[in-house]
């Protein structure tokens, strides 16, 4: 040890005699023998390494030895901080993290402003008063409590506090030149980033659950059963509609709700009622093409005043809700309908919430058009399937993909199984002569025209013939041709 | 068709597949066709020559389908030239972005399609501008 640094331990030991008072100048003098003017410059050295801070009581400096790194720098005025001490200052001010200061008994002996916008000053509070309104004992199992059990010297955790809010904690131990110890420690509110977290993993379940339901839904009331399902496991709703809007006719039915409670509360005459609030608040939604949100709380003194509001509040008297909240399925082209969801007196939807849903709306509409448009054609498909006339489509080689009854029928076939995959040329041959060249010139005519119509003799199970009227067309997709279909009319009797 | 004069259709579609296919079963089928792969080229050929139906895809890269039309449009040479529209997006969805306002648009045929479909709506359209 060099000598200014004994010098400089015998003027701290000197101090910490002193006990809680500090020490003046003319206290110091007494006690290490030095000169007035090189005490003075040794104490202001040692202050400007922050081994000692001081207090202006009157014109006197009262003298202590830090007890905390940063603290001194924070006591002093602007005028008394070195160049270093203004800059290192104004940066732990201003940082957009928090930086906190405990002593090894949880008291908060700093904290920048930051944290001070979070909880306000709560230099000298207890830590776990302060941030988490919970005794010590709850503290000790948390990561700083580790560091003050001695368990470790340094952690990261995040954590809950008193406000619900998440904190992420990187923490340290550090020695005082005091010889004791804090903890400093950087705090930063991540709640926002968490939410958003949380949003997206729901969103996400959601679009998988939703997707898993279009997938394995065969009707637009299945899916929409499944889909309110989905939504109250995410989300825990009270209860649902989903209610499909019928441009032909500006109407919309009910397809699927959950939740409510059993038809028998209400008479037909009330039960009517509600579904006809219903229905006014959801055609509000679609006909604003945005969510209708019905606090019944704030929206009391308006509940006269408009259709939209009158039906929320009847419909919220009906069943003692709190919150009435309507958002329309749309797809970039069309209205499918809306989700109407109902939360019961003391439950609310949470922001967070509504806007998953608002996420979900396009991808729930976008399921209801697919199944709906599967349905339609699944409907058109039942003309075919009962038509009397045979009806045939084959890829472009030529190998039948579908027949339908009619024709299975008139070729004498059991079943579809017999003929699908095999050449439509088997089926079919020139009036005279052989090698089917007339049914193969078929292809290449619909290949080459798109079309062709003409009379081909087919040829029925056991090599029966059958004259037939066939009439042939191209099918083309996103990318080009897919497939040809063509319609065959017998032109006499069979056999 | 009925009438000797060979009609002229314009295909725009951004697939080659589609464009190839089209062209070559109209030119088949006694039509005259200019293909053009995207709404700059259709606008560019129709600078130079006037068909009497376009087949126009929807979806295509560059133009959007509401410039092209807006563009035909203003364009007095092109009055009477008749647009049948060819999408894979449904009609609905067309209907809301307003595609089917414009008066020259006299169909639309939703992929996938026949070409039974197709050559029955440019004749139709061909017969509405003889009525014209």
């Amino acid at each position: 040890m060099g000598l200014e640094e004994e010098t400089f331990d015998k003027i701290i030991n000197a101090i910490q005699n002193m006990g809680e008072t500090g020490a003046t100048i003319d206290d110091l003098s007494q006690i290490v023998p030095l000169e007035r003017h090189t005490l003075s410059k040794h104490l202001n050295c040692l202050r400007a390494d922050g081994r000692l801070s001081y207090k202006r009581i009157g014109r006197a400096k009262v003298w202590f030895v830090s007890r905390a790194p940063l603290q001194h720098i924070f006591r002093l005025s602007e005028e008394e901080k070195t160049y270093t001490e203004k800059i290192f200052s104004h940066i732990l001010a201003d940082m957009p993290e928090g930086v906190l200061v405990l002593d090894y008994d949880y008291n908060i002996l700093f904290m920048n402003r930051y944290l001070v916008a979070l909880y306000g000053d709560c230099v000298g509070q207890k830590y776990y008063l302060a941030f988490f309104d919970s005794p010590r004992e709850s503290l000790i199992q948390s990561k700083i409590g580790e560091i003050i059990e001695g368990w470790t010297e340094e952690v990261e955790s995040s954590v809950s506090d008193k406000e619900g809010r998440t904190l992420e904690i990187k923490a340290r131990k550090t020695e005082n030149p005091d010889g004791s110890f804090s903890i400093i420690a950087i705090i930063k509110d991540v709640s926002e980033k968490v939410r958003r977290e949380e949003r997206i993993k729901h969103l996400s379940e959601l679009h998988r659950l939703i997707g898993e339901s279009v997938n394995r839904a065969y009707t637009i009331d299945q899916l929409c059963s499944s889909i309110l399902e989905d939504l109250r496991r995410v989300i825990g709703y009270d209860m649902g509609d989903i209610l499909i809007n019928n441009p032909e006719n500006n109407t919309l039915s009910r397809l699927a709700q959950i939740g409510y409670p059993g038809e028998g509360d209400f008479g037909d005459n009330q039960h009517r009622k509600i579904e006809e609030w219903k229905e006014g608040i959801v055609k509000a939604a679609i006909l604003r093409k945005a969510p209708v949100f019905f606090e019944v709380e704030k929206n009391k003194k308006n509940a006269i005043e408009n259709e939209l509001s009158s039906c929320a509040y009847d419909l919220a008297a009906a069943y003692t809700l709190q919150e009435v909240y309507a958002v329309p399925l749309k797809t970039k082209g069309e209205l499918h309908g809306a989700l109407l969801v109902l939360m019961k007196s003391g439950r609310t939807l949470s922001e967070e919430d509504r806007s998953l849903i608002e996420g979900v709306s396009e991808g729930i509409a976008g399921g209801i058009a697919k199944i709906k448009l599967e349905e339609e054609l699944r409907l058109k498909a039942n003309a075919i399937e009962i038509s009397t006339t045979p009806v045939l489509m084959a890829d472009m080689e030529g190998k039948l993909t579908y027949v339908n009854p009619a024709f299975l029928k008139i070729w004498g076939y059991d079943s579809e199984k017999e003929v699908l995959g095999q050449s439509y040329t088997e089926f079919w041959k020139q009036e005279e002569g052989d090698e089917k060249e007339e049914a193969k010139d078929v292809l290449t005519a619909v290949q080459e025209k798109g079309n062709w119509e003409g009379e081909l003799i087919g040829v029925r199970k056991k090599g029966i013939e059958l004259k037939a009227r066939l009439s042939a067309s191209l099918i083309i997709g996103k990318k080009g041709p897919l497939q040809f279909v063509a319609v065959a009319e017998p032109l006499k009797k069979e056999g | 068709m009925t009438e000797d004069k060979i009609r002229t259709v314009m295909i725009v579609d951004n697939e080659p597949g589609v464009l190839e296919l089209v062209a070559r079963i109209l030119e088949a089928n006694n039509y005259r066709t200019i293909e053009a792969k995207d709404g700059q080229e259709c606008l560019e050929k129709l600078k130079e020559e006037v068909p009497e139906v376009i087949l126009l895809d929807i979806l295509m890269p560059g133009l959007t389908t509401r410039e092209i039309l807006s563009a035909i449009d203003k364009d007095s040479r092109l009055s009477e030239v008749k647009i049948i529209l060819l999408s894979a997006v449904h009609l609905p969805e067309a209907e809301e972005k307003g595609l089917l306002a414009s008066p020259q648009v006299v169909d639309f045929i939703e992929k996938s399609f026949t070409m039974r479909r197709l050559i029955d709506a440019v004749e139709k359209a061909i017969s509405e501008r003889k009525q014209m």
